[in-house]
Formats: structure tokens, C-alpha cells, sequence
């Protein structure tokens, strides 16, 4: 099965090298816009098993499963590294709210300032775990869709991509509403 | 077609073949369309305030530094450029190639969209990739340089 797979994969990155080849984006001709169903096209691997490639329906080509597939390793990669971010700075977060809620002397008296950087450093981090756990669902949902050829793992696989995108961007737009009040701050107690 | 000699030339997209995405599909694209043209103009933003903060450092006068430090300044802009500019570009002809999808429904210009959104994961991974080389190098040297310091 195994030996299987890998030949099929193999087979596979022949169809990304020939789609990238003769991509439309690269070979802007209006009669070769549609590459997937080229009747000259060599011959691609098809893991789903289903006829669903062949027929070409619902949109699921072999083409958008293919992009989909090599965007699957460096999404994972990245969600895996969010994730990993996310836990250390929980730790930090954790472990400087414990050293710095027993120091005694002048360090007590910047508490609260501390107390402010250290609960961001929390937010941040609960902020990056979401972010790579929307990542890494993007990533399963593809290999779902790699295997299953349905049109329902494609809209699940780009539901989960739309997800992770709105999540950034209200992100993005809380981060500068909080810059933006703090330079209005900032200048009305300069003034 | 009048000219006898024309080359043979296939049927693309023919009979039985309707090369269409589903309704579904059409309507998340065109939901995601939007935040990522938000974000891209962010980038562009960053990378345009991060430009206009180096041009008036380089323009100021500083007592240290000096011609080291102009020098220093234009390397950190150009790698400022390569690191927002690319994917900026990328994310914004994304939502471009789905703002085509949304208009012919087609299942080329999906995957036209999704190449564009490969390349720029792809970018991202590589640029942390590099990062996380030079933090690996640096805390190899910056051990072996303390192991060498101290006495035992």
C-alpha cells in the first residue's frame, strides 16, 4: 500500500511540474485557460480513487487539489511553529506572573506595569495557538480532500482557509485601533 | 479559420464538461476576498511606514555611527522591502484572481487563486525557515562562545 502511495505521489509531482509549466497565469492564451482538461495532458495520479477527477464536476479539478496539496506542507509547518510559539510564550506568561507576584523591594513597585506586559504576553499567546490551530485544521482538511476528491472537503478546506483569514484580519484591525489610541493618548498627555 | 492550413486544435472545455465551481465555493471565496485585500493593504501600509521611517533616520544627523550606519540602514531597508513587499504582492493578486473566480465561476481561475496563495505560504515558510536557521546558528555559537569562556 505504502509503495503504492509513494509511486502515486510520485506521479503527482510529474502533473505539479507540468502544471506549473503550462499554467494559465504563465501562458495567458484565451484557448488554454483551461489546462485540466487538456486531452494531450500527461497522465496524473488520482488518490482519491473516485471518478470525481475525471469527470471534472463540481469544480474539485486535479489542478485545485493540486495547489491545494503543495500549500498543505508549508501551512502545517507554520501552524506547527504557531503552536509552539503560542505554548512558550503561555509558559513565559505563567512563569513571570509567579516570579514577579513574590519579588519584594523597588521590582514590586512596577507590578502593575508588569502585571500589563506579562497578561499581553498571555493574550498573544492564546492569539498564536488559535492561529495554528486554524492553520493545522486548513492543512487536515486538504489531505482530507486529497483522498476524497469530494466538493464537500474542498468547501471545508476553504471555509477553514476564509476562517483563518477573517481571524486575522479582526486581529490586525484590533492591533491598530489599540495603536491608534495610543498615539491619540499619548499626544493629549504631551499637550 | 478561413486559411486551410490552420493546426489541428482540441476541443477544450467541451461536451460534458462544465469547468465550474459550486455556488458554495463562489460565495466563501468571495466572503475571504475581502479580508485578505484588508490585510494585503496593511502590509503595504507597514512596508510604506517602514520606508518613510528610514528615509527621515537616514536624513537626520546622529553623533555615532556615521557612514557605517547609513550603510547599515539601506541593507535593513532592502531586506525590509524583500520581507513585506512579496508577500503583500502575493496576498493582493489573490484577491484579485478570487474577484475574477467571482465573475466567471470557473474552476481555472480557482486554481489560478490558489497558486497565488501557495506562493505566498510558501514565502512565509521559507523566510521562517531562514529565521529560525540564524536563531539555531546564533545560539550554537553563542554556547560554544560561553562554554569557552568560562573556567572549570
Amino acid at each position: 500500500m505504502r509503495a503504492v502511495l509513494a509511486g502515486a505521489r510520485k506521479v503527482s509531482t510529474l502533473t505539479a511540474y507540468h502544471l506549473a509549466r503550462y499554467h494559465p497565469a504563465r501562458n495567458p492564451k484565451p484557448h488554454q485557460d483551461i489546462m485540466a482538461d487538456n486531452p494531450y495532458e500527461a497522465p496524473s495520479a488520482n488518490l482519491s480513487g473516485h471518478e470525481t477527477f475525471g469527470a471534472q464536476t463540481g469544480g474539485v479539478t486535479q489542478g485545485v487539489v493540486e495547489q491545494l496539496r503543495r500549500t498543505k506542507g508549508w501551512t502545517r509547518f507554520i501552524s506547527v511553529l504557531c503552536i509552539i510559539a503560542g505554548v512558550v510564550m503561555l509558559i513565559a506568561a505563567f512563569l513571570g506572573g509567579s516570579v514577579f507576584g513574590n519579588m519584594n523591594g523597588p521590582m514590586r513597585q512596577l507590578g502593575g506595569f508588569l502585571g500589563v506586559i506579562i497578561f499581553f504576553y498571555g493574550v498573544l499567546g492564546v492569539l498564536q495557538l488559535i492561529i495554528g490551530a486554524k492553520l493545522g485544521g486548513f492543512s487536515t482538511a486538504v489531505n482530507r480532500l486529497m483522498y476524497s476528491a469530494q466538493e464537500s472537503d474542498l468547501e471545508d478546506a476553504l471555509d477553514r482557509q476564509r476562517s483563518f483569514w477573517v481571524f486575522t484580519g479582526v486581529m490586525m484591525l484590533i492591533f491598530v485601533m489599540i495603536a491608534i489610541i495610543s498615539v491619540i493618548t499619548v499626544i493629549a498627555r504631551l499637550r | 479559420m478561413d486559411r486551410p492550413y490552420v493546426p489541428p486544435s482540441s476541443n477544450f472545455g467541451g461536451e460534458g464538461f462544465s469547468g465550474r465551481v459550486s455556488p458554495r465555493v463562489v460565495s466563501i471565496m468571495s466572503r475571504t476576498k475581502g479580508w485578505v485585500r484588508f490585510i494585503a493593504v496593511m502590509m503595504f501600509l507597514n512596508f510604506g511606514i517602514t520606508i518613510i521611517n528610514t528615509v527621515v533616520t537616514l536624513g537626520s544627523s546622529s553623533p555615532v555611527g556615521g557612514e557605517a550606519r547609513r550603510i547599515g540602514q539601506i541593507f535593513g531597508t532592502v531586506i525590509v522591502m524583500l520581507l513585506y513587499l512579496y508577500p503583500a504582492v502575493k496576498l493582493n493578486s489573490y484577491a484579485s484572481r478570487i474577484g475574477v473566480l467571482l465573475q466567471s465561476g470557473r474552476s481555472g481561475d480557482l486554481e489560478i487563486a490558489l497558486n497565488e496563495h501557495r506562493a505566498f505560504w510558501r514565502y512565509i515558510g521559507i523566510i521562517a525557515l531562514v529565521f529560525m536557521s540564524i536563531f539555531v546558528i546564533a545560539l550554537f555559537f553563542g554556547i560554544v562562545g560561553s562554554v569557552a569562556n568560562s573556567r572549570f
